[in-house]
């Protein structure tokens, strides 16, 4: 039990009389401890204001103020968290900034910023009707003007290269509340890249630093129109968001949310647990281990909550050699595998089945054009032996021309630690309908240099884009060659089906677009490109004790719908 | 004296010189394009144009001698270069995290030495009783724990069980105990192991007996003159240890929310954070070799013997 008084070991000079006798090591511990003097303490808790620093059991927040805290996995970069910059999580950015127009859930664009736009026939001149009276968390107005400055600070930028809307031919405020903006190409995407978390969001031009007529000044703080704004940031310990009173919507119920960096999936399930922080969860706040989200639902102390992503885990195959070049054989692969037991068993009913290429949620996805096939070992079988694949020696393993059917499956645990288990269930399905599959399984770099460069696999576990970048980011980063022209693409490498992407992300007329969809996602489903194996799921949990009206957000950088949490009455 | 320090000193000259190379070429030979990592873990989506200009940018074109050059040029100024993932100075991001494992490093030692010194001795003097068997099992379980399982399984009674610590230490020192005392266990564990044995050999020893015929009890005699003796060796491994310590723990780090040079190594390294990584490097050998200078001079202190050959030879 001596365990539990809070002694600082360090500080603690009382040593023990035969410790005396150790001079030498005293002597050495003083030197070194004197190299660290004077700078033991790290910025912590005091610049936090309130000292809401570590107290444990949900500590509530001086002076009856209302505050929620969130675990997040990792530093938010907020002194650099620049509207038009990749730095600073992507959650963030909903927050504090905001678009023209925001993901409205389900393929659909709402405005914000914006009240309303036109687009020119050829699908390249948008003109934005801008909501009047929005003013940035600092005061300044929101116009025109800010909407121009905001652009010019990184179209163009080589960084957003891969977006529609870096190439602009023209960009014009008409009058304080109208922007028109022509672009160079006309995909159909341009206005959903409006609703990304970045770079199209809006940073208050007070927050670059003053430089008349140069917008690409240097930034000076996360400064934007949305709900949030940033009240303190310690880097790698966590900070603090509280509302915008500028703000133009409606206000966020509470006065603070805390954010605390938690890197330990585990320690975040535990902080949960003691009441250190009150929501965990997220894919890119800071995500809950697979196998405890059947744990925390199953104890009333908290509540889960879940929503679909837009995400599909894919099994790829690699034809550089043309060694899948036949379409029975992928189809006996994807046959093999129990896509619903992957689901069920395996991940305990945490995620979806993987019944088409892409989640049921994803646009322009129907069931016609975006079917899978269920898991049917006997056909798998009987497809292997119509190949002439058969297991002549008895071993387990088929064989043709005496070449046994043996698969270097490559894969990661670095971002989801359940391919793992994913991978060897795979393995052990494949295996009994006689595919002997070795498990190779890399670091994140390892992984990205053998499936992208060096391409020595047979099989490996892949995933696509999610939320607003499906499908038409997705299917150029699966098809288009990487990541130079001349080179396999990511997924699987065909002119028609490259044709077809670029033809379908260019077509303006809706219903156009759908046949075209429905052509290419048709083809990719038919001639089984890749296995889809499991659809994960975004899932949160929070402590009901503390926390009211939790409604889980549209996507992934827009997890929670923050702006409606309330903290409960009986805390 | 101070010319066998400075001996000391210059003869480390060129085992740093082959840390930095070493550290240089490690860095680059592990796979992966840096610049491609590193577009990538900031969402950048690549594309060949982008990928040029930003191998362009971080001076990657060069050919690797330059680029080595111009970095040793830098770092025998300790100027480490900008993290290509944070973007600021490498030296102020270690200069951010050392603190906290040097406070860590320091705790679980010290902790180590608490603990296993009183064990040890009563394990030596009533060897083979239930007590000494009961180390024993206990030691050996310790040397085997992976920490960050120790550290969960505390945590999970301290801070969620019991609630008296919390469960996000947030570095702080009030806090250190419950990460100090899972670092230390495998080191004290050892230390236990091998005090024990030093103590149970010097029992026969001629001094030892002469003081128990002066009249001292068994337990009085074994720390009075047995634990100074027993106790030199493990002065070397001490420092080694240490060293070890200092060069952050990952698994604790990362458990217990204590932001130290471990986790922002390894993530470093999963990013290919290059300049991160050799001054990382660089900075871990220093520190070994400043520890095994600093050993040196103090056994010249206090043991004679070591002074006279060294300065004879």
């Amino acid at each position: 039990m001596a365990l539990s008084k809070n002694g600082s070991a360090p500080g603690g000079g009382a040593a023990p009389a035969p410790l005396l006798r150790l001079g030498l090591l005293a002597a050495l511990l003083a030197l070194l401890g004197a190299c660290g003097g004077g700078e033991t303490s790290p910025p912590a808790a005091g610049q936090a204001g309130d000292g809401g620093g570590g107290g444990p059991a949900g500590q509530a927040a001086a002076g009856g103020e209302k505050e929620l805290v969130v675990a997040v996995v990792r530093d938010g970069a907020l002194d650099e968290m620049d509207a038009a910059s990749y730095n600073g999580p992507l959650f963030l950015f909903k927050m504090i900034y905001e678009g023209l127009v925001e993901d409205g859930g389900g393929g659909k664009i709402i405005p914000v910023l914006a009240e309303s736009w036109d687009i020119s026939g050829d699908g390249r001149t948008y003109t934005f009707h801008l909501r009047d009276g929005v003013k940035f968390s600092d005061g300044t107005p929101f116009n025109a003007e800010a909407v121009i400055f905001n652009l010019k600070r990184w179209v163009g930028d080589e960084m957003f290269s891969s977006l529609s809307s870096y190439e602009i031919e023209d960009m014009q405020a008409v009058d304080p509340l109208t922007v028109r903006v022509t672009f160079k190409r006309g995909d159909y995407s341009l206005l959903i890249e409006q609703s990304y978390p970045r770079p199209v969001r809006f940073l208050s031009p007070a927050s670059v630093e003053q430089d008349p007529g140069n917008p690409k000044g240097r930034f000076t703080g996360p400064v934007g129109t949305g709900p949030w704004m940033v009240e303190t940031y310690v880097k790698e310990e966590g900070y603090t968001l509280v509302p915008n009173p500028h703000y133009w919507g409606e206000r966020p119920k509470i006065d603070r949310l805390r954010f605390k960096v938690v890197s330990d999936a585990q320690a975040r399930v535990m902080a949960l647990r003691s009441g250190e922080v009150d929501i965990i969860g997220g894919e890119l706040v800071g995500k809950i281990p697979i196998e405890s989200i059947p744990e925390l639902m199953a104890d009333p102390e908290f509540e889960v909550h879940t929503k679909d992503t837009l995400c599909s885990h894919l099994l790829a195959f690699n034809n550089d050699a043309g060694k899948f070049g036949d379409r029975r054989l992928r189809l006996a692969v994807s046959l093999a595998i129990d896509k619903k037991a992957i689901t069920e068993s395996l991940f305990d009913g945490i995620g979806e089945v993987a019944d088409g290429l892409f989640q049921r949620g994803v646009p322009y996805a129907t069931p016609q054009n975006n079917h899978g096939y269920p898991g049917d070992p006997e056909r798998a079988r009987a497809l292997l032996d119509e190949l002439g694949y058969v297991d002549a020696d008895g071993d387990g393993v088929r064989e043709r021309g005496g070449e046994r059917l043996e698969l270097n499956f490559t894969l990661s645990a670095a971002e989801f630690p359940e391919w793992k288990p994913l991978g060897e269930f795979i393995q052990s399905q494949l295996s009994q309908v006689g595919i002997k599959v070795n498990l190779n399984i890399l670091d994140r770099n390892g992984y990205l240099e053998t499936t992208q460069r060096s391409r020595k696999f047979d099989i490996a576990l892949i995933r696509t884009p999610n939320d607003s970048w499906m499908p038409h980011s997705a299917l150029p980063e699966l098809f288009q060659p990487y990541p130079d022209p001349g080179r396999p693409a990511r997924l699987w490498t065909d002119p028609a089906i490259m044709e077809m992407v670029r033809t379908t992300l260019a077509t303006i007329d809706p219903d156009e677009r759908q046949r075209n969809y429905d052509k290419l996602l048709g083809f990719i489903s038919d001639t089984v490109i890749a296995v889809p194996v499991y659809f994960p799921i975004a899932s949160m949990a929070v402590n009901p004790r503390r926390v009211r009206n939790f409604v889980m957000g549209v996507n992934n950088f827009a997890p929670v719908e923050w702006s409606l949490l309330e903290v409960s009455a009986d805390d | 004296m101070a010319r066998f320090i400075i001996n000391r000193a210059l003869q480390t000259l060129p085992m740093l010189l082959l840390v930095a190379i070493l550290a240089f070429a490690l860095s680059n030979a592990s796979s992966g394009d840096v610049a491609e990592i590193t577009l990538r873990t900031q969402g950048i989506e690549v594309t060949p144009s982008i990928l040029a200009a930003t191998r362009e940018a971080m001076g990657l074109n060069r050919p690797l001698h330059v680029q080595f050059w111009n970095w040793l040029r830098k770092a025998a100024r300790l100027d480490f270069g900008i993290s290509y993932q944070s973007r600021k100075p490498v030296s102020d991001e270690i200069a951010l995290r050392f603190p906290a494992t040097l406070r860590l490093s320091l705790a679980a030692t010290l902790l180590s030495l608490i603990y296993s010194v009183p064990i040890a001795v009563l394990a030596a003097r009533y060897k083979d009783s239930a007590l000494d068997q009961a180390v024993r099992v206990a030691t050996t379980g310790g040397v085997v724990i992976p920490d960050f399982w120790l550290g969960l399984m505390l945590l999970y009674l301290f801070g969620v069980y019991l609630k008296i610590v919390p469960v996000i230490t947030g570095s702080e020192n009030r806090y250190i105990l419950l990460p100090a005392f899972t670092l230390s266990v495998t080191y004290g564990s050892t230390y236990i192991r091998i005090l024990r044995a030093n103590l149970i050999e010097l029992k026969s020893a001629g001094f030892i007996r002469a003081a128990r015929a002066r009249g001292l009890g068994e337990t009085a005699a074994l720390v009075r003159h047995g634990l100074r003796n027993a106790v030199l060796p493990l002065a070397t491994l001490l420092g080694i240890n240490f060293g070890r310590l200092l060069g952050g723990q990952i698994a604790c780090e990362t458990v217990f929310s204590w932001n130290g040079i471990g986790k922002f190594a390894i993530e470093s390294i999963r990013l290919k954070d290059l300049p991160v990584i050799q001054a990382y490097l660089l900075v871990v050998a220093l520190t070994y070799i400043a520890i095994n200078l600093i050993l040196d001079v103090i056994y010249m202190f206090i043991d004679p013997k070591i002074r006279v050959g060294r300065e004879t030879s």
